[in-house]
């Protein structure tokens, strides 16, 4: 968090949002657009800018406070955090944009799937077009006849080399390893804070003693 | 952590271009499979990164969601044989 504090094991801010400090100031409106990163300095010098500062005030509390949530000023993103993140402690942001950066690989990799499966629909039902001479395997099979060619672009399949089996394997075992770390880490953080507790509840009882 | 998400990767990687070369159905199978668990890890991944409360019903999500992907690295251990 980058503007103020959090306690995480409660999971919320035990600092004042910032800009509550700014609300009684009295170039509040140059602060709170300058906070917001001059998108909302840029809206209000277009249209209100003749009205005065005095609306420009009133614009930029009224919006603030047209979400009650975020009244309680050491609230975290509004107490929704599963809808909400707040890498820095200013502002509350929808998951869905970070969500992003692994949304679009995912559309790439299922247009790429599905271009991959296009082509092969395409090439399968007609005979060979071009040679991909590096993919050629060494064909054991009956090279007179012309079915099996047309088939097969690069010869009947084959197994598979083995290097690339094992790396698939690999990746394979690797889900699973996944899949077990997970509880293990889990079950490891939970004895880690019973140990925790229950050392400094001994503490509390030899103190009073 | 992210490390076995690369390996998982790689394998894909591999695995659809192998069965863009040979056209057999157990290598388009196994693609499938890889592809699944890759959502999966994705899920995961998404989880790690993001939530930071605690909630039961993600917890049986997770455990649902691990349940079967070990399922799925069963069955694609067992087509690996035949590739």
């Amino acid at each position: 968090m980058g503007a103020r504090y959090q306690s995480p094991d409660t999971g919320r801010f035990i600092s004042q949002d910032p800009i509550f400090l700014l609300t009684g100031a009295s170039n509040f409106s140059d602060r709170w657009n300058r906070n917001w990163r001059d998108i909302k300095a840029e809206q209000s010098s277009s249209q209100f800018n003749q009205n005065g500062k005095d609306s420009e005030d009133r614009l930029a509390l009224m919006e603030y406070l047209s979400d009650p949530q975020g009244l309680n000023s050491y609230s975290y993103v509004k107490n929704n955090p599963l809808k909400y993140t707040d890498p820095n402690g200013e502002f509350a942001f929808l998951l869905a944009i970070p969500a992003a950066e692994f949304v679009i690989p995912a559309v790439i990799a299922g247009v790429a799937t599905i271009g991959a499966i296009a082509v092969n629909r395409f090439a399968k039902d007609r005979p060979l077009q071009w040679d991909p001479g590096r993919f050629q395997l060494p064909r054991i099979h009956n090279q007179e006849s012309p079915d099996e060619t047309n088939l097969f672009r690069n010869g009947p399949p084959e197994n598979i080399p083995g290097w690339k089996k094992a790396v698939i394997g690999a990746s394979l075992a690797s889900a699973a390893v996944k899949e077990f770390l997970e509880p293990i880490k889990q079950a490891k953080e939970f004895i880690v804070n019973f140990v925790k507790q229950s050392i400094e509840s001994n503490k509390d009882t030899v103190m009073d003693k | 952590m992210i490390i076995f998400s690369i390996i998982l990767w790689i394998g894909l990687i591999i695995s659809l271009t192998e069965w863009y070369r040979r056209r057999s159905p157990e290598l388009r199978l196994l693609t499938v499979y890889l592809v699944v668990l890759t959502l999966l890890d994705g899920m995961t991944l998404l989880k790690d990164r993001f939530i930071v409360a605690f909630s039961p019903w993600l917890t049986l999500l997770m455990i649902i969601k691990g349940i079967v992907v070990l399922i799925i690295v069963y069955k694609a251990f067992k087509l690996l044989k035949k590739v």
